[in-house]
């Protein structure tokens, strides 16, 4: 902190006023002990009168001694003004006149007192010095002018009493003053370095104390500042605070809604595997609302043979519809994972578990556009969100079946695969032989609202909510693409604390059914396929899983209906109806669809286009029953 | 401070002073009041009225009228031994006092060396010699004559160089002349009123 010229003024003003005060405090403290001392004078002057000289005597007759009533009169009056003066007036310059006048006539009584011993003569420089302390060199002056003044009077009128001599030489006085004034020279000296040094140091105070209020000013604008920026800081503390509680909320509502507009995207899918075994539970119920009556109002008409076919049949149906159950239960149980809206809650998660989850919320959207490997090796469990991660699955799976070309599914894969890299992570690929991504677009497809699909099909949102759930998790996404080879995903996920203690369970292959009658039915699902096969039991039914198979039959047998699914994978209904086209148009007018849900575009279109009825998963066993005999008489028209 | 304080003050401080420098006045007026002195017996007188106040032939005789109570003359002791320290064995000192008891004075005299005490109860010396003031100081030469009366300090109790003491001085070590008249500061040897 430097000085400026206004705090130079300041100093120098203050500095006056604390040497002022300095010297105020030196008067008061100075008068005070000479009004003590005066008091003290005075008592001893009538000590010293009463010890040496009580008494005037006259022969034998005595008397209070002259000496006494001076010590007590002339000594009260010398010390009453200036003690009255130096209690009432300490500062005043006048008490301190009064005072030197007061002391050096001090002097000359206690000298009268004590019979002129030229010991008390000491009194004289003692109350000189004395004078000093009140740091001003005024004071001596009539104090030694009352010396000089005393010595000349009584030079001329009583040598003796002063010099000893009865006719000094005219001069003697001012070898007396030469004296004192050689004191007083000294003590003048003293007094003025004295004031030298209480300027000094008032000065010295003074900028102290200046620079000191500076410092202090310049540290309250420094707080006010800090404050200032505090308060600053707290309000956008604040406001970073309820942004980011908003974020939150809407990063959770952003993850929500991502991942149920995922389970929409699927949902035809999803519906289809639903319908598909509510189709078979409503018709094999059908079935036996149709057969238990006749069973119990007249089993004895009944064949023993045919009552075991029946009752065989009965025991089918049921297990049946028990399956289709709880296929549907599982789907449900499936949506309920990724329908969780609640706070992110993670446990020691099985990735292959969810990614067969995932894999069949995604799976019709997948069958028509390519094959499915799996390939899930155990990996160490992932502490996780289960939802979360399978919302990632999901994603990233949706993208992979989005990613490959329509209509050859024999040339196109989605391949799944879970590992263990060498520092002991799980490692997920979702592999696909679909277009690739381009470079350019490479670096920004993590990006939020980023995508490439047409309006309505994708909200950008896929990809960068993958990439902050698998960061959350301390994990790792990356992809590789090559244009027209494919891209895969490598998600790589730390192991939970309890890794190496889970075990891994492998994935079951379905079972498989075949049955073939004059009706043909082409569906990918056996339970569908047998369910109809028990509605139609008065038909011939033949039945066939697959497109191909259908063709093969088609070719070697004639079918009066050929009622066929419309999504299946490798050959959809659509394609298997195409082929019909060129190899035997006739045929076409035999076909009646049936599909669960005609949830793409192109289905929908498809169904416009054939204009016939279609049967709708969930189908009765009337329904069914009707719309074949519908066909079959619009074949048979035909 | 006021106009009609400080005028306040300087009549305060101007009464003041001039009591003060009255009582002073009062006091020098005191210091160089002398005693009352009568003529001294102008030979030694062949009955002093003290058995033992007898002169020495062979020298000169200082002879000190003391009253041993009073304060005053305890500086023409200390001036005597001063006197003593000064001329030693030249002098035969008599120091007389008047009065009932020895007293202080007596004490303090008994000290000094080479100095004969006498009490002079009824005071008959002293009327002898004519003295009426206590530090009244005589020599007398060798041959009895009085050479110097007077006192030996400068003021009422004060002590210090003085005329008489000086005169003393230079008639025992000098020869010179005679002396006296010097003024005599110290209680009344007699009672008041008696003669």
């Amino acid at each position: 902190v430097t000085a400026s010229v206004a705090d130079r003024e300041r100093i120098a003003a203050r500095a006056q006023a604390l040497v002022e005060e300095d010297r105020d405090r030196v008067f008061s403290r100075t008068s005070r002990m000479f009004a003590w001392l005066m008091i003290a004078q005075w008592l001893a002057a009538i000590g010293v009168a009463l010890i040496c000289s009580p008494w005037a005597w006259e022969g034998r007759e005595r008397a209070i001694h002259i000496h006494v009533w001076l010590a007590a009169g002339l000594g009260g009056a010398l010390s009453a003004l200036p003690v009255a003066l130096t209690l009432t007036q300490p500062r005043a310059v006048s008490t301190r006149y009064v005072v030197a006048v007061a002391q050096m006539l001090w002097s000359g009584l206690l000298i009268h007192l004590t019979g002129g011993r030229i010991e008390t003569h000491f009194h004289v420089f003692g109350s000189l010095t004395f004078l000093a302390f009140y740091r001003d060199w005024r004071v001596l002056v009539p104090a030694t002018v009352v010396v000089a003044a005393d010595h000349f009077v009584r030079g001329l009128a009583w040598p003796e009493s002063v010099y000893g001599l009865a006719a000094p030489e005219w001069w003697r006085f001012l070898e007396h003053a030469f004296w004192v004034a050689f004191i007083d020279f000294f003590l003048v000296l003293a007094t003025l370095q004295s004031v030298r040094e209480m300027r000094r140091t008032g000065e010295r105070t003074a900028e102290a104390e200046v620079l000191s209020e500076r410092v202090v000013e310049m540290n309250s604008e420094l707080e006010r500042r800090v404050q200032d920026r505090t308060s600053a800081l707290e309000a956008a503390n604040a406001g970073l605070a309820s942004s980011l509680a908003e974020l939150r909320h809407a990063q959770q509502q952003l993850l929500l809604a991502d991942r149920l507009a995922a389970v929409g995207r699927l949902s035809a899918g999803i519906a289809h595997e639903i319908n598909n075994p509510l189709a078979y539970v409503t018709s094999n119920l059908d079935y036996l609302d149709e057969q238990l009556p006749a069973l119990i109002r007249d089993p004895a008409s009944i064949a023993h043979a045919d009552i075991e076919t029946i009752g065989q049949d009965v025991k089918g149906a049921i297990d049946e519809a028990r399956q289709g159950s709880e296929r549907v239960r599982r789907i449900v149980a499936d949506l309920k994972m990724f329908a969780r809206s609640d706070e992110e809650q993670r446990e020691d998660v099985d990735l292959p578990d969810i990614l067969e989850t995932s894999i069949k919320m995604v799976m019709n959207e997948l069958r028509h556009r390519g094959r499915l490997v799996k390939q899930l090796d155990p990996v160490p469990p992932v502490h996780a969100d289960r939802g979360r991660l399978g919302q990632v699955f999901l994603n990233l799976l949706i993208n992979a079946a989005q990613a490959l070309p329509d209509g050859d599914p024999d040339a196109n894969a989605v391949t799944v695969r879970t590992c263990t890299d060498g520092q002991g992570r799980a490692v997920v690929e979702i592999r696909d032989t679909g277009v690739g991504i381009p470079p350019e677009v490479r670096d920004r497809i993590f990006d939020p609202f980023f995508t490439t699909k047409p309006v309505g099909v994708g909200t950008g949102l896929g990809l960068s909510i993958c990439h902050s759930i698998v960061s959350a998790l301390g994990g790792d996404i990356a992809v590789e693409s090559e244009i027209g080879r494919g891209t895969v995903f490598r998600l790589v996920l730390p192991p939970s604390a309890a890794a190496g203690r889970a075990t891994i369970a492998g994935p079951i292959s379905p079972a498989r059914a075949d049955h073939a009658r004059r009706i043909l039915i082409v569906d990918d699902d056996p339970l569908v396929l047998s369910s109809l096969r028990r509605i139609l039991q008065g038909d011939l039914v033949t039945v066939a899983r697959n497109g191909a198979h259908a063709l093969d039959l088609l070719r070697r047998n004639a079918f009066d209906v050929i009622l066929c699914d419309l999504m299946m994978p490798e050959m959809t209904g659509m394609e298997l109806y195409a082929r019909l086209e060129s190899e035997a148009p006739h045929l076409r007018r035999r076909v009646l669809f049936m599909t669960g849900g005609a949830f793409t575009l192109q289905a929908r279109q498809f169904l416009e286009r054939i204009d016939g009825p279609w049967l709708q998963k969930p189908y009765t066993a009337n329904q069914v029953r009707e719309l074949v005999a519908a066909k079959r008489a619009a074949a048979l028209a035909a | 401070m006021r106009i009609g304080g400080r005028a306040a003050l300087a009549a305060i401080v101007s009464v003041w002073l001039v009591g003060v420098l009255v009582g002073t006045w009062y006091v020098w007026q005191y210091k160089t009041r002398p005693g009352a002195v009568a003529r001294s017996a102008t030979s030694w007188p062949d009955e002093p009225g003290i058995s033992g106040l007898t002169r020495d032939a062979t020298r000169p005789t200082l002879l000190v009228f003391i009253h041993p109570e009073c304060p005053c003359s305890r500086a023409t002791l200390r001036e005597l031994a001063r006197l003593l320290t000064q001329l030693g064995d030249r002098v035969a000192t008599h120091v007389v006092f008047t009065g009932w008891n020895h007293g202080e004075n007596w004490d303090f005299a008994s000290q000094l060396k080479g100095i004969t005490l006498h009490l002079d109860a009824d005071g008959v010396a002293a009327k002898r010699f004519g003295a009426l003031t206590s530090g009244h100081t005589m020599f007398y030469d060798g041959g009895g004559a009085l050479r110097f009366s007077g006192g030996i300090t400068a003021a009422r109790g004060h002590e210090g160089d003085s005329a008489g003491r000086a005169q003393i001085t230079a008639l025992v070590l000098r020869g010179q002349g005679t002396g006296g008249g010097t003024p005599v500061f110290g209680c009344a040897l007699r009672d008041a009123g008696r003669p």
